[in-house]
């Protein structure tokens, strides 16, 4: 039974027999007993999916797709330019050139179509003659005759016979009269692919054809007629191949890109479309890997589209035969399922890392059907500190056998362990509760690792996200059971950590030995190097997030600063330069809030190369760089040659530092002329404050002044140092850096960026706190909370019972307490919702009610005694000012609160 | 009439608020209807009455996630309150609060 797509689609081949004129929508309908509308939209599908031609006009008619007429059954069929990947990208210009050449009228242009092999010229040839069609250039029944000149070249007779046609007895052999192709294409498109292995006399023909609209073939004497299109491709150079009296013949030459000139991102959508077709054909789905999408990305692929799409036929073909042999269910395509030069493109991701991970998230292995891709996620649950290492076994297992070699195996290896980890650690980035994280891990396990990353934060002038300590305690707690259980533990890049991160090794073995001595296990070498890696978290996960150096030309002028830039990224290439106009009659503020405005957009994280020419532009790179936190080094000096150097520098070298070192060395040894240029961006003063926001705008300024307004700032040699939150890999750098020298009181901002150790308060607060006291008890050492002045005055009026002003110095006596007592620091949220409850709770034993039953007495019972004894303790001083009794449900409310935070 | 449902673990706190929010609906004539209850009666109250919003206590932020997830398929935003507004009882910048959220989600609908 044929659904009705498929008979709309049967009538529509069935009318181009009887009709040159294509069909209607309304015609459909009448003959199938349907709604227009359905029969419209269904038309519209099979339009997309290639079947079918609309040409244009009232009321629209369809036709059949010159590949259905010729019966060719490929899956997926592009049938007009809007379906081509790069449409509006890419192949944009070259669309429009090919349109404007078929619309010119009366006939069109003829057309060369230059671009070399691979690029999809005769794609581009067909698909310029399907708009034709669809915009009635031509009748529908027009032919299409397509012909490689290559076909015949070492025989030019044949090949002019072939194009032209011939006499009866024009030459040995030529037995009848014969047609030639140009007779065949009359009053529709011809062509003519390589066209510059046409002979000369072949492209003199041609030109009296353009000309005249006649030709003669082969032993004839009279002229025929006939007018065709002609579209030629070449993959040559045109100068060199072609006569030129021929290429002058040729108004219209569209150039179509090579692949490496596309974007990465059409790449991309190339490579799913031929994963797509390839599982159409092959009538199952496909699963690619990661690595797999990764080398199609990156590899030299000379050929072009065309041998992008031959490559990943041969892999899955390999998959393919893979599945068929081992009797496997899917179809697992793999990057060693490829030919040896796409498994080049692997070598060389490191270095591209930024734009494929933009592309393709980790892990995110595809599965591809003859509909379109899903996308999934690799299988594995990365909470569970174990699998971290099954993985990693299974992968192992994997490549072996595969029979690769050990070399090989060895970098892939090293790729998905980087991976893997950082998975892992991204499990962490919505956080984990302490409670939750005890209930996995032993205790004493956890104060090893606190002590440790305390030890490790001293000993590196480091700081630590919270993550790496959650990590590190899952982390070590699966490597001990495995450890006990007897397994391996094998890191591949145990070789690369202790060359890149011998400090962070040395400390790592501290931890070992102490896990040696606490468990009764040996911990091997590689063991350390995973702990490693959670010491050097910010740098691997850095690695990937971190750009390169960008330079900024600012000039005074209308444009001098701009066409430098443009020379200089003309010459170089690296698009790195981006140049800043600042005419005479701009005001200094202006100028200074665009240009800040300018570095903040194009900045990567990895600074900004200021060059400027003189007076306030000397000076702007410094503020601009204590205003926003980004790294910027001003050179006062700024010429072609030197901005060329910069640029240059830009790409290879990531700590700008180093570039501005160099650049000092070699320009400023002649100049006398040397402003004063800031040489670290690290503030001043011992104590720091940092203000973070989110706009990278003024609002860390604004919160500066305001905290500098309250505090007393020469008292405490304090500094409030403004940061941008723009780039969250960019601002724990930058902490990091700040705390290796000196020392971080506090993070006062918007978002708390949970960085382990610095106590962190909300701007709501410092704003809400007049007196700031919660920041001036943490400068002062004295980490408190606040009290807000009104809590007492918001509830006196429901809790009649006691005396709040005297509960809330009550209050924080007792949380202070219990945080003295846990050693641990309560969050706002925690802080204020107890204080309300313990508020009620009070009030309600003070007039003689009772507390309601916990429900989650049972889960906290026997598992936090602990805790509910140090509740209970501290409690007593509460209980005895109030002459009340807390019984066990209104104590494990408190309990549950305070194990949560 | 808009359902607005506060939860925290006892359900005692969250109730003082409830009582400022009301006043501040009553002033304004909103349509609304607070009520607090101890976490504990979440899940027969959300699924049996499906409020419009549902505010957590900032002592039990730590169930937000879990709650989110949880009720996702629900279509309700669950959103922890401001600690400082709870801290003195704002019930008029919870209302708020809570109003937006609806808002947002009924647009995001």
């Amino acid at each position: 039974m044929k659904n009705n797509k498929e008979k709309v689609f049967a009538i529509v081949k069935e009318s181009i027999v009887n009709s040159s004129k294509g069909i209607s929508a309304g015609e459909i309908a009448k003959m199938l007993n349907m709604h227009r509308s359905n029969a419209s939209s269904l038309l519209n599908e099979l339009y997309k999916e290639g079947k079918l031609l609309k040409i244009r006009g009232k009321p629209v008619l369809y036709t059949l797709n010159k590949d259905e007429k010729r019966g060719t059954t490929t899956f997926k069929t592009t049938g007009n330019f809007d379906m081509l990947i790069g449409s509006s990208d890419s192949l944009k210009k070259s669309i429009q050139q090919a349109k404007a050449a078929i619309l010119y009228p009366p006939n069109g242009l003829h057309t060369l179509i230059l671009g070399p092999s691979g690029v999809g010229k005769t794609m581009f040839a067909e698909l310029m003659f399907n708009f034709a069609i669809e915009n009635s250039t031509f009748p529908i029944d027009s032919p299409f005759i397509a012909f490689n000149c290559a076909d015949y070249a070492n025989n030019p007779q044949l090949l002019l016979t072939y194009l032209f046609g011939c006499k009866k007895g024009a030459f040995t052999g030529a037995d009848k009269d014969k047609e030639g192709i140009v007779a065949k294409a009359n009053g529709g498109v011809l062509f003519l692919d390589e066209v510059h292995r046409l002979p000369p006399e072949g492209q003199e023909m041609l030109f009296y054809l353009i000309d005249k609209g006649l030709y003669t073939p082969l032993g004839d004497e009279k002229k025929r007629e006939s007018k065709v299109l002609i579209i030629c491709a070449t993959t040559e150079d045109i100068d060199n191949v072609l006569l030129t009296t021929f290429t002058r013949r040729i108004p219209m030459t569209i150039e179509i890109p090579q692949l490496k000139e596309r974007s990465l991102e059409e790449r991309f959508q190339l490579i799913y479309e031929f994963f797509t077709i390839e599982a159409g054909r092959i009538g199952r789905s496909i699963q690619v890997s990661t690595n797999t999408m990764r080398q199609l990305l990156l590899y030299e692929c000379s050929g072009n589209v065309g041998q992008l799409k031959s490559d990943i036929q041969l892999g899955c073909a390999n998959a393919f035969l893979n599945s068929v042999s081992n009797g496997l269910k899917n179809i697992v395509v793999h990057c060693t399922d490829f030919a040896s030069h796409v498994n080049q493109g692997l070598l060389i991701y490191k270095s591209h890392r930024n734009e494929v991970d933009k592309l393709i998230k980790d892990n995110a292995r595809l599965e591809f059907t003859s509909k379109g891709p899903k996308s999934f996620l690799e299988e594995g649950d990365y909470s569970l500190p174990d699998n971290f290492y099954e993985e990693i076994e299974k992968r192992m297992n994997e490549l072996q056998q595969r029979d690769l070699k050990a070399e090989d195996i060895r970098l892939m290896m090293e790729l998905d362990i980087e991976n893997y980890f950082k998975n892992f650690m991204r499990s962490f980035k919505l956080g984990i509760h302490k409670e939750q994280l005890s209930k996995i891990v032993d205790e004493k396990l956890i104060d090893i690792v606190e002590s440790f990353l305390r030890d490790a934060s001293k000993k590196l002038d480091r700081i630590f996200p919270n993550k790496v300590f959650y990590g590190l305690c899952l982390h070590i707690n699966g490597s001990i059971n495995r450890l006990k259980e007897n397994k391996d533990i094998v890191n591949h890049n145990l070789e690369n950590i202790q060359k890149d991160y011998g400090k962070e090794y040395e400390i790592a073995e501290e931890l070992s030995k102490k896990i040696e001595s606490n468990y009764g296990i040996t911990v091997p070498e590689d063991e350390i190097g995973f702990i490693t890696m959670f010491l050097t978290v910010d740098e691997i996960e850095n690695k990937s997030a971190y750009g390169k150096p960008i330079v900024i030309i600012a000039m005074h002028g209308r444009a001098t600063a701009s066409s430098m830039a443009e020379v200089v990224n003309s010459l170089v290439g690296a698009n790195n330069v981006y140049g800043y106009d600042m005419p005479l009659e701009k005001s200094t503020k202006d100028a200074y809030e665009e240009l800040k405005e300018l570095i903040i957009k194009k900045e990567q994280g990895a600074g900004t190369l200021l060059l400027v020419d003189m007076g306030s532009l000397g000076i702007f790179g410094e503020l601009i760089s204590r205003d926003t936190g980004i790294k910027i080094k001003s050179i006062d000096m700024v010429t072609t040659p030197i901005a060329l150097e910069c640029s240059r520098k830009a790409i290879i070298e990531s700590d700008i530092e180093k570039i501005y070192e160099e650049m000092l060395k070699n320009v400023y040894q002649y100049t006398s002329y040397n402003m004063k240029v800031r040489e670290h961006f690290l503030p001043n003063k011992e104590n720091i404050i940092v203000t973070l926001c989110t706009t990278g705008e003024g609002s860390a300024i604004k919160l500066k002044s305001f905290i500098e307004s309250k505090v007393n700032i020469k008292k405490h040699n304090l500094e409030v140092f403004p940061m941008s939150l723009n780039n969250k890999d960019h601002m724990f750098k930058q902490i990091n850096n700040i705390s290796k020298e000196k020392n971080i009181l506090a993070i006062v901002g918007t978002i708390n960026p949970n960085i382990y150790g610095i106590p962190y308060i909300s701007t709501y607060d410092v704003f809400m706190d007049n007196d700031c006291d919660k920041l001036i008890n943490i400068i002062e050492g004295k980490a408190t909370s606040s009290s807000y002045e009104s809590f007492a005055k918001a509830l006196e009026d429901e809790l009649q019972n006691i005396d709040l002003s005297i509960y809330e110095k009550i209050y924080d006596d007792f949380i202070l307490n219990i945080e003295r007592n846990i050693n641990k620091k309560m969050s706002q949220a925690t802080y204020t919702g107890l204080k309300v409850h313990m508020a009620c709770s009070i009030n309600n034993l003070v007039g003689g009610g009772l507390s309601p039953t916990c429900y989650y007495k049972d889960l906290i019972l026997g598992k936090y005694d602990k805790e509910i004894s140090l509740v209970k303790e501290v409690i007593k001083v509460i209980e005895e000012y109030y002459k009340i009794k807390f019984d066990i449900d209104a104590i494990c409310f408190i309990v549950r609160n305070i194990i949560s935070m | 009439m808009r359902k607005i449902y506060l939860f925290c673990d006892a359900g005692m706190s969250t109730s003082l608020l409830v009582k400022k929010m009301q006043d501040v609906a009553e002033k304004h004539n909103l349509s609304v209807k607070i009520e607090a209850f101890p976490f504990v009666k979440a899940h027969a109250i959300i699924t049996e009455e499906r409020p419009d919003c549902i505010l957590l206590g900032p002592q039990v932020r730590f169930l937000l996630n879990e709650m989110q997830e949880k009720y996702k398929d629900l279509g309700m935003p669950i959103e922890v309150i401001n600690p400082v507004d709870y801290g003195v009882m704002n019930g008029e910048n919870v209302l708020k609060f809570a109003i937006k959220l609806i808002k947002e989600n009924e647009k995001n609908k």
